[in-house]
């Protein structure tokens, strides 16, 4: 069988990937904003997605930024995973991205393409969800900048046209305290029964969860038990996997009473990291 | 911009050799190499959904799954095949230490072996490990192919 024709469109800047966008969608081609292409190959290839035309966003000088400037760093959406964790600019986000996937897909993988995909994981956001951090959108005006938590609800609320150029934040989250978990039923590359990046600020452990639901959360209740100093490890484990708002998922990959008890042990040994127990 | 809407000619540099091909924008890199024109077989397609690693080549010095990119994509690029490691240290050590058996995984693990080597100046067990899981073999044992990566990293100075 012919594999249907995709057209592939590589702009420069930002509006005229907006603009191409647009344009293509006018006209009936279904289009998609290419990053590493790795979850629009799969899905085409499982025939989940037809997209028409994509519009790759790797050729725009501000995708592909991956710098220190001044008192912030900034993460270019098309950077690999493989490059964040080679830089290594913040701690927990390498220890994240480094556990997606496999080494030579993290050389393709992108941070805005895990960030925006359509599978629940999403496991590059997690770090992103513990700080505050500003995204910059590429709109049909150019680049808007727009806070961060107000972009990601579970997934990338973005409008159709628009894409994911850049995320900044301040170079102090590079000191936090932090750790990061990925834990998968047997094989250390598989997707996880539960991803948990933690870091701490003071007396406050945030946390971020991945795998658990249908989609990566954070939760002031949770972050509230994790740190109750007074109680002990274990017992504060226990609570915040009660506190969890969302259903636990069962899959091939584990049932949802599997991955409350691995998330509880996880968490146990997170807080006893975060405090200096070891 | 580069707008590839049908049949393009591309200028690809296969294994130190410069080549003007023609190519459609939904071609992978992997149909691309196979195909007619070029004709190097050894990238394989084996699940061509990105977890088997038989396709890895070397795109300007990092291994890639040449089933998830585009060959328009690659364009301008240095792509390394294992046909382009005829006669180097990573494949004569994959022979001298049987880290093969069909063998149709083999040109995807040295590829990685081969990027790995021009990426680390000083290899370890931990390493090889991490470079080698993006791989799988279905009839062999990894512990020669380990091995053979050892034998190779030792032959070119990356040794610890
Ligand atoms: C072998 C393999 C193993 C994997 N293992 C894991 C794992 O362990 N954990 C995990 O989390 N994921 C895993 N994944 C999923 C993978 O991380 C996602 O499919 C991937 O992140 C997509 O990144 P990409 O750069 O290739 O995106 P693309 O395929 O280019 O795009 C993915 C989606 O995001 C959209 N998009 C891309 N960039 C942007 C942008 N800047 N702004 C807005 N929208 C955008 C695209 O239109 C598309 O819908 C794995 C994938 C593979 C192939
Ligand atoms: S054929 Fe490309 S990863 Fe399996
Ligand atoms: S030698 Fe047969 S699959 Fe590896």
């Amino acid at each position: 069988m012919m594999t249907p024709l995709m057209a592939y469109y590589r702009p420069s800047t930002v509006t005229e990937a907006v603009t191409t966008f647009r344009q293509l969608r006018q006209d009936g081609h279904h289009p998609a904003y290419w990053s590493g292409g790795t979850e629009i190959l799969t899905r085409r290839r499982l025939h989940e997605i037809y997209p028409g035309a994509v519009v790759d966003i790797k050729g725009i000088p501000e995708v592909g930024q991956h710098a220190v400037h001044g008192r912030d760093m900034i993460f270019g959406a098309g950077i690999s995973l493989w490059e964040i964790a080679r830089a290594d600019y913040w701690p927990l986000l390498t220890a994240t991205a480094d556990r997606v996937a496999d080494h030579t897909s993290r050389v393709q993988i992108t941070l805005g393409g895990n960030i925006a995909s359509h599978l629940p994981y999403r496991e590059a956001v997690l770090p992103w969800m513990l700080v505050d951090a500003t995204a910059w959108v590429g709109t049909i005006k150019g680049i808007q900048t727009r806070p961060f938590c107000k972009l990601f609800d579970g997934r990338l609320v973005l409008a159709d046209d628009e894409f994911l150029v850049a995320l900044q934040v301040s170079r102090d989250v590079a000191s936090f305290p932090y750790t990061s978990r990925k834990m998968t039923r047997r094989d250390w590359v598989n997707y996880p029964l539960v991803s948990i990046s933690a870091t701490k600020d003071v007396h406050t452990i945030h946390a971020a969860f991945s795998g658990y639901a249908l989609e990566p959360f954070r939760d002031d209740a949770i972050d509230r038990v994790l740190s109750e100093e007074d109680l002990p490890y274990a017992v504060r484990a226990e609570r915040a996997v009660a506190a969890i708002p969302r259903k636990a998922i069962s899959d091939i990959h584990g049932s949802a009473a599997y991955r409350k008890f691995v998330t509880q042990y996880t968490l146990a040994s997170i807080i006893e990291v975060l405090e200096g127990g070891q | 911009m580069k707008s590839i809407t049908g049949a393009y000619e591309g200028v690809f540099h296969i294994n130190g050799q410069t080549r003007r091909m023609v190519v459609f924008p939904q071609d992978t890199l992997l149909s691309l190499l196979r195909g007619h024109a070029v004709s190097l077989s050894g990238a394989k397609p084996g699940c061509e959904n990105g977890d088997c690693g038989a396709c890895t080549v070397v795109l300007d010095g990092l291994p890639v799954k040449s089933c998830m990119k585009l060959a328009v994509e690659s364009e301008d690029t240095a792509i390394t095949t294992v046909e382009g490691l005829y006669d180097t240290e990573v494949p004569k050590q994959f022979l001298d230490k049987w880290a093969f058996q069909c063998g149709y995984c083999t040109s995807g693990f040295i590829l990685v072996a081969y990027a790995m080597l021009l990426n680390t100046s000083r290899v370890n067990d931990a390493i090889i490990t991490e470079w080698l899981r993006s791989n799988v073999c279905r009839c062999t044992g990894y512990q020669e192919i380990h091995e053979a990566v050892w034998a190779a990293a030792n032959a070119r100075g990356n040794g610890t």
